[in-house]
């Protein structure tokens, strides 16, 4: 009896979680890119110059943030830097704010068949934590007017499947051994490797209206399925704020958002940063084909 | 008539009076209702700070600079830019915002109004003045995030190098103004409504009753955070003053010294080292002590290098060459005198004064050799008069080498070779000098030869007998006069009643030593006991050339050569001298 209780609590620490091998791993382990995506790899990592940040001893003008750069948790900044997005000259800041509070993935890995939720995840725990209003930024708080949350980014929205984060950590096995493989190799070896990794993400997130003028996308179809007319949600919102613990203010505020509004007139992603083409238009999110009930619920739930 | 009537009513001066009451109270009540229902002033009228307030927002540009877009909103309605709207320095236009519409000018005029005459505020007369100054080449316009790194690698200084949007009360100063105002940050709201107004304090006025924003160190500060880079200002080509343009002018913008054409102008020279070190050397003056101490009264570089007066506003620094800088030689003795400080510079009895040197690369520690050996970088004698000693230094070393290695292992190794001192081989030691006349082969007396204590006296030579004939070994008597070579024949006799005792007192020792004498002189040290050859007879041979030497004037008396005694007379072979 001891012993199955002793087993059962090494199980539950995080070392022990650390063992699974996430499902983006398992994922990236499986992916077998064609010669196509090979040869861009290389391409890329052949042409990839370094940037370093410059130090400049002259004070900005403006008092700007005292602590701008907060070092990221997240697996994917080992390579990429905590502020990863570069080449859009139209979102480019507003991408790097939001990893303050949302995990690459949550962007970045969205697999077709694989419908998954959202919740928060702790990185300093290494687990998912319940959501809370504290959780968001959005909002100050009524005694200080302050931020619910710092900006050391430790709280973020990450995906989920059967209540596991999808997402690979610096501290999970799997992922220091595919770090270890990617320093070792050399330029022809990463071109290869950088092609498995990336081949379940993709390079485009969704759009602002995905999560902040969600319900406004989110459009629901009459059908006919099997003789019965049915409702049929066809571009269902990412992100439950209910779930993830948003208050109606917060929800409010984060879903009216003037910015998303703004950039919603803008035609997708136009303007770029010198010599980086137009990279065609963005795709928007990604509708299951035939949701889940938990997802209709959901929906339902934010359409009401 | 009867139409007459109101009009006449209305000429009435009580008619008259009323209605003017009345308007002037529905003027006073509109005015009342203008103030009250006034709206908060509204700093942000593009709604720029609807994404700027953002935190978080920044990118990595393609040279590698971090950009920040983010403005601490709560920093800039309290800031002295706090109630100009971004628009009047940012012509933003479009998003993604142009580079050349975000572009700032500083001598722009902005959409604050100044109150007497309604005019735009501008900054223009300080940039004007900033032009003529010996900075005059930095940067004044064309400023934005993205060309900070280029503004950080000029030479001269920009507005931006020393001035940042601060708030009106600085956060040093900020418990100051509450203790002097006697406010807490929540009383403020009450009289001061309004965001931006709370935050700015009643902005201008108050930070005046607080104080300077800037204090002395401050100053300094600002200063040094280019002249005390030296690596930096070892780069900078200043102006020639004696290949100045005609007619004295100061340089064309854009033709100036400090700018890239600098190293191919021949109107520019490279900077001293006096120059380059300006702030150490300062640093090394009471000017600057008495401040690193707290103490005010001491003297910022501001205080030497502005001319104080109508006008002043600390932005023209002029080279030293122009007449009309305070460091000026002629105007020395105004900027000395001001502010109460050396008040007795400014007479003609005192002119010695202002020649002091307050920047005197004497009291800056040199930090490397290359800094002696650059001619360039030397304006001053004592670093030429120390090449001058390195020199002389070198061959003094060079020349000590030199012994040490080639003379010194074929010299004797004794003492008296090291310490080098032949009179105190000679007196101390008792030793012969190496001058001194070469000694007579001495043959060792067979201790069986010495007579007794009653044959010494009676060998004891009278006075005017010769060296020669006593058979004794010769020195110098020192009873002779040095001059006449005379002897005083009192002192020849009390040595000789001297001797006598001395040789009644150590007759085996003088046995031994076998030497014969007339008058001893003292003996510091003990004989060295050498056993003669007792076969060869006790006498003394005196060469040829020795005889010159040892002829003994009439008066004189022969004695025994102490350095014989002390050391011992080797034994010498026939026909043998030293």
């Amino acid at each position: 009896m001891i012993k199955l209780v002793l087993m059962a609590l090494l199980l539950l620490t995080p070392a022990a979680q650390a063992e699974t091998t996430p499902y983006l791993l398992e994922q990236i382990q499986k992916a077998q890119p064609d010669a196509t995506a090979i040869e861009k790899a290389r391409k890329q990592v052949a042409d990839l110059k370094e940037i370093k940040l410059k130090k400049i001893s002259l004070v900005p003008f403006h008092l700007r943030e005292k602590n701008p750069i907060n070092e990221s948790n997240g697996y994917c900044s080992e390579c990429h830097g905590s502020i990863p997005h570069l080449k859009s000259l139209r979102s480019r800041a507003f991408l790097n704010m939001h990893t303050d509070y949302v995990a690459c993935e949550t962007c970045h890995f969205r697999p077709e068949n694989t419908p998954l939720q959202y919740a928060w995840f702790d990185y300093n725990l290494a687990q998912v934590v319940a959501g809370v209003p504290e959780c968001f930024h959005s909002g100050r708080k009524k005694e200080d007017k302050k931020p619910w949350v710092s900006r050391d980014g430790h709280l973020k929205i990450v995906p989920i499947l059967n209540q596991q984060a999808v997402i690979a950590t610096r501290t999970n096995v799997t992922a220091k051994a595919l770090y270890k493989q990617w320093k070792d190799a050399d330029k022809v070896q990463k071109g290869l490797l950088k092609a498995q990794y990336h081949q379940p993400l993709k390079t485009k997130g969704p759009e602002c209206s995905a999560c902040h003028n969600d319900l406004q996308n989110a459009v629901k179809t009459t059908m006919e399925v099997d003789g019965k007319v049915v409702e049929k949600i066809t571009k269902p919102p990412l992100l439950d704020y209910l779930v993830l613990g948003a208050t109606p203010v917060q929800q409010t505020a984060i879903r009216q958002n003037s910015i998303a509004d703004f950039f919603g007139h803008y035609q997708p992603e136009a303007t770029k940063v010198e010599g980086e083409g137009v990279d065609g238009i963005a795709h928007d999110v990604e509708v299951p084909k035939d949701p889940t009930k938990e997802e209709r619920i959901r929906i339902t739930n934010f359409l009401k | 008539m009867r139409t007459s009537q109101p009009m006449d009513a209305m000429k009435h001066p009580l008619f008259c009076y009323a209605v003017n009451a009345l308007m002037r109270c529905v003027f006073m009540v509109l005015l009342l209702n203008s103030v009250v229902s006034a709206n908060e002033r509204q700093s942000d009228p593009d709604g720029c700070l609807v994404c700027h307030a953002l935190e978080g927002l920044q990118f990595i540009d393609k040279k590698g600079v971090l950009r920040i877009a983010t403005i601490d909103k709560a920093d800039y309605l309290g800031s002295l830019h706090g109630s100009v709207p971004c628009t009047d320095c940012h012509q933003i236009k479009t998003y993604p915002h142009e580079v050349k519409d975000g572009l700032v000018d500083c001598a722009s005029e902005c959409h604050v109004n100044e109150p007497s005459k309604g005019e735009k505020f501008s900054h223009k007369p300080v940039v004007k003045e900033f032009l003529k100054s010996t900075h005059g080449n930095g940067r004044v316009k064309d400023f934005e995030g993205g060309n900070r790194l280029e503004e950080d690698s000029e030479p001269d200084p920009s507005c931006r190098r020393c001035h940042s949007n601060t708030p009106y009360i600085i956060p040093a100063q900020m418990d100051k103004f509450k203790s002097e105002m006697n406010h807490a940050d929540a009383e403020c709201g009450k009289c001061h409504v309004g965001e931006v107004w709370m935050k700015q304090f009643g902005g201008h006025v108050l930070r005046r009753l607080v104080g300077s924003r800037w204090n002395k160190n401050d100053i300094n500060k600002s200063c040094t955070q280019c002249h005390a880079d030296y690596e930096r200002m070892a780069k900078v080509k200043i102006e020639d003053p004696n290949k100045r343009q005609p007619n004295n002018t100061l340089p064309v913008e854009g033709q100036g010294i400090t700018d890239g054409k600098s190293p191919k102008d021949k109107r520019t020279m490279p900077v001293t080292y006096r120059w380059i070190h300006s702030t150490e050397s300062y640093e090394r003056t009471l000017h600057s002590r008495i401040l690193v101490v707290g103490e005010e009264k001491g003297a910022s570089c501001l205080d030497c290098h502005i001319q104080r007066g109508a006008g002043f506003n600390g932005h023209g620094i002029l080279k030293d060459e122009d007449k009309t800088a305070s460091t000026h030689p002629e105007q020395l003795g105004e900027t000395c005198g001001a502010s109460g400080c050396h008040n007795y510079a400014k007479s003609f009895l005192t002119q010695g004064f202002v020649k002091t040197d307050v920047h005197d690369i004497n009291q800056v520690k040199l930090p490397d050799f290359k800094a002696v050996l650059d001619p360039k970088k030397l304006t001053d004698v004592w670093h030429w008069s120390s090449i001058v000693l390195i020199v002389f230094s070198a061959g003094f070393g060079l020349s000590s080498l030199y012994w040490l290695i080639v003379v010194y292992p074929k010299s004797k190794k004794t003492a008296s070779n090291i310490i080098g001192d032949e009179r105190f081989e000679e007196v101390m030691l008792g030793r012969k000098p190496k001058n001194s006349p070469p000694k007579a082969s001495v043959k060792p007396v067979p201790a069986a030869a010495v007579p007794p204590k009653a044959e010494l006296d009676k060998a004891s030579v009278p006075v005017g007998s010769t060296a020669v004939d006593a058979k004794v070994p010769l020195v110098e008597d020192k009873t002779a006069s040095p001059i006449t070579g005379n002897v005083d024949p009192k002192a020849v006799v009390a040595k000789d009643e001297l001797a006598r005792k001395e040789v009644g007192s150590e007759p085996k020792a003088l046995a031994e030593t076998g030497a014969m004498t007339t008058t001893q002189t003292s003996r510091p040290t003990e004989p060295v006991v050498k056993t003669p050859e007792p076969d060869k007879p006790l006498e003394t041979k005196v060469s040829t050339a020795d005889a010159a030497p040892t002829k003994v004037e009439k008066g004189a008396i022969d004695t025994v050569n102490p350095t014989d005694i002390s050391e011992g007379v080797k034994p010498s072979k026939e026909g043998e001298s030293d």
